[in-house]
């Protein structure tokens, strides 16, 4: 039996919103969750989606401030963590267009991080640089969350696919789980796979050759005695899949677009490979998506992709309002 | 196993000393050193110089712990012969009435039956009467608190007959809670034999069938509250050794090691520390507050880096298996490895009214 990544923080008659462990903790990496706090989470999590169906927002977070600092582009989850913190009444501090800020006259990152923290309670982080959160937070007196690092990992990403595993079929131990397509630079594929190894999953990776999973990522899938599997061919395995994974070829990660193209096109999901995969299971897709899943599996009850999206936002929540302390 | 979180500690009897006792101990180094044994609230005793048995002198505690505290901070209002209904008029302001029904440091002992009776009736119903009260004076004040139908706490119960009495009281329906010390609870009469006058408080160490009772009789005990009571080695040492022992920085360690020995669980030590202080003696929960601790660093109390600044433990060379690492409260790491907060920090503490 392997051992879990060590957080092996233990709480005992602490209130609810003391016991997750991650008030006022910075998010940098997926090496900080344990099963107990994703349970505790993902529980957050559902009430969230709870609250936001019925009443659209909550107060929990009035008065707070958070600061949501983009480096590199991402409407996405940008607008998801602005969304979520306006959801819990708390103001947002937005700056995506880095190169209308001090940025661009040559301020270093800490300073920066150090400027925002003196207006916000806590600070959101997109970076292309492998490591930035973890210098930010090193500078930072307040709470850091990683929304990227470069090709290093997506914490928020992983948090809300595994919580999407876990709403779509119940469970996530006894499962078999299949990553496909740019499995070296695709960040949110490396952070999920280590999450995973927290639970008792068996895990298919499927890539072209020159996109295999980096080999750091699939040893610590071995040592942590999750049985693994690599193949070239979605064919292989989609029988007896409970996720199917999809992650887009992403041609901004290339220099040679010639590499590029021989990959792009290599797979894709469409109503003939669903007709072989199982009933019960769900296809995942961090999108975008461009041709890698098929528009004609979007009413597939199977395709999980755009519940996985709101799922974000309700993570999210559940995360802010856990780092702040309020659940 | 890694880091263990408990909820803040609650010592419900500390004698801080201050006014009058500063070369023992004052409000700064003593809530410094309960931040150190992961206390985060403690409720001082008015046994000072001048006692606190009035608005006046209330006040002035107040200003002080307000200036000087590290950690959390409550009041008992002590009872004289002459002073039941000024008494009963702070009863929100302060943790509870205390009475001393024996003899002990202060000057604070009760004699006059009708000055007890004039409290147990003013003093309001719904607020905790404190009492040191050994053996017969023990059964005296359970029998007012019926009478008068008021809420008593006894305080460190020692004896086997002691806890075989609240068990009783207990069960016969009295509103009766008590407390027990770390010390009565790990050392015994060989051990005052052994510590000399380091080894000397009231109530004094009893023998070993005692000590066996308060484990044997752990589900009658509400609380466990060091009593912590320093003096100075030179007082210790001289001809008439005051009675007291310090226990603040040791409690948790110790009863880790309880836990580590099976005599004790988690959820127990919790009860003992936390919730029940705070349901006895009516006070809010602290906010955003916890304890972290290491349970498995192995070390041997003693009197090297301690913060009371009487510098010595009754418990020294005890090996023991548990080491607070971080406090926090209202949000802020106020202990890490040192005291990380500015005396001031620490805020006083009144009952919560509830309203309906």
């Amino acid at each position: 039996m392997a051992t879990k990544p060590s957080n092996g923080i233990k709480t005992v008659g602490l209130a609810p919103n003391l016991q997750s462990g991650f008030y006022g903790q910075d998010i940098i990496s997926v090496r900080q969750f344990t099963r107990e706090n994703l349970a505790h989470l993902f529980k957050v999590a559902d009430e969230m989606r709870a609250v936001t169906k019925r009443v659209g927002s909550t107060d929990l977070l009035k008065g707070f401030v958070l600061a949501v600092l983009f480096y590199e582009p991402s409407t996405r989850t940008s607008s998801s963590f602005v969304a979520a913190m306006s959801r819990l009444g708390g103001s947002v501090i937005p700056i995506n267009e880095v190169k209308f800020s001090s940025v661009t006259k040559g301020e270093s990152l800490p300073d920066t991080i150090r400027t925002l923290e003196s207006y916000a309670d806590l600070i959101v982080l997109r970076h292309p640089e492998v490591g930035a959160s973890q210098v930010a937070a090193e500078y930072a007196r307040k709470p850091i969350i990683n929304a990227g690092d470069g090709v290093g990992e997506h914490p928020t990403q992983a948090l809300l696919d595994l919580y999407t595993i876990e709403s779509e079929l119940g469970t996530i131990d006894g499962l078999h789980v299949a990553m496909v397509g740019d499995l070296r630079y695709g960040r949110t594929v490396h952070s999920l796979a280590r999450l995973l190894c927290l639970y008792d999953v068996r895990m298919t990776f499927v890539s072209p050759e020159i996109l295999r999973l980096p080999l750091d990522v699939m040893n610590e899938v071995k040592d942590a005695g999750r049985p693994v599997r690599e193949t070239y061919d979605v064919h292989d395995v989609i029988s007896d899949l409970d996720v199917l994974y999809v992650t887009r070829v992403q041609r901004e990660r290339f220099a040679d677009q010639s590499q590029y193209e021989s990959v792009a096109d290599y797979y894709v999901v469409d109503p003939e490979l669903m007709s072989k995969a199982k009933e019960r299971m769900v296809v995942m897709h961090p999108l975008p998506r461009t041709n890698e899943i098929s528009y004609a599996i979007d009413s597939d009850p199977r395709a999980a992709y755009f519940r996985q999206m709101e799922n974000g936002l309700y993570i999210r929540m559940a995360l802010l309002a856990a780092v702040l302390g309020k659940a | 196993m890694g880091t263990l979180k408990l909820p803040g500690l609650i010592d419900a009897h500390v004698h801080l000393r201050e006014p009058g006792g500063e070369h023992k101990e004052d409000i700064t180094s003593g809530s410094a050193a309960a931040l150190a044994g992961g206390v985060v609230l403690v409720l001082d005793m008015p046994n000072t110089y001048p006692p606190i048995v009035d608005a006046g002198t209330l006040a002035l505690k107040r200003r002080l712990a307000e200036e000087k505290a590290v950690c959390d901070i409550g009041f008992f209002v002590g009872a004289t012969e002459t002073n039941p209904a000024e008494a009963a008029g702070l009863a929100w302001q302060a943790a509870g009435l205390k009475i001393y029904l024996d003899q002990t440091y202060g000057p604070l002992r009760m004699h006059n039956l009708a000055a007890l009776l004039a409290h147990f009736c003013t003093w309001p119903a719904d607020r905790p009467i404190a009492v040191h009260a050994e053996g017969l004076s023990a059964a005296m004040a359970i029998g007012l608190a019926r009478i008068y139908g008021r809420r008593l706490h006894l305080c460190h119960v020692s004896r086997a007959n002691e806890i075989a009495l609240i068990r009783a009281a207990k069960e016969s329906g009295a509103a009766v809670t008590c407390e027990v010390t770390p010390h009565h609870l790990l050392l015994t009469e060989a051990d005052a034999e052994r510590l000399g006058p380091y080894g000397g408080m009231k109530p004094p160490l009893a023998a070993e069938a005692d000590r066996a009772a308060l484990w044997a009789n752990l589900d009658v005990v509400d609380c466990i509250a060091t009593d912590h009571a320093p003096h100075t080695r030179a007082e210790k040492e001289g001809a008439t050794p005051p009675p007291g022992v310090p226990g603040l920085e040791t409690m948790l360690p110790l009863l880790l090691t309880a836990v580590a020995d099976r005599r004790l669980t988690l959820e127990r030590l919790v009860q003992l520390t936390h919730y029940a202080p705070l349901r006895i003696f009516g006070l809010p929960e602290p906010a955003e507050c916890w304890v972290e601790v290491d349970p498995d660093a192995r070390h041997t109390l003693g009197s090297a880096g301690l913060l009371t600044r009487c510098g010595w433990t009754p418990f020294e060379g005890m090996p023991v298996v548990g080491k607070v690492r971080r406090v926090v409260l209202r949000g802020q790491t106020v202990f890490e490895g040192q005291v990380r907060v500015q005396p001031g920090f620490g805020r006083v503490v009144v009952p919560a009214r509830h309203e309906g």
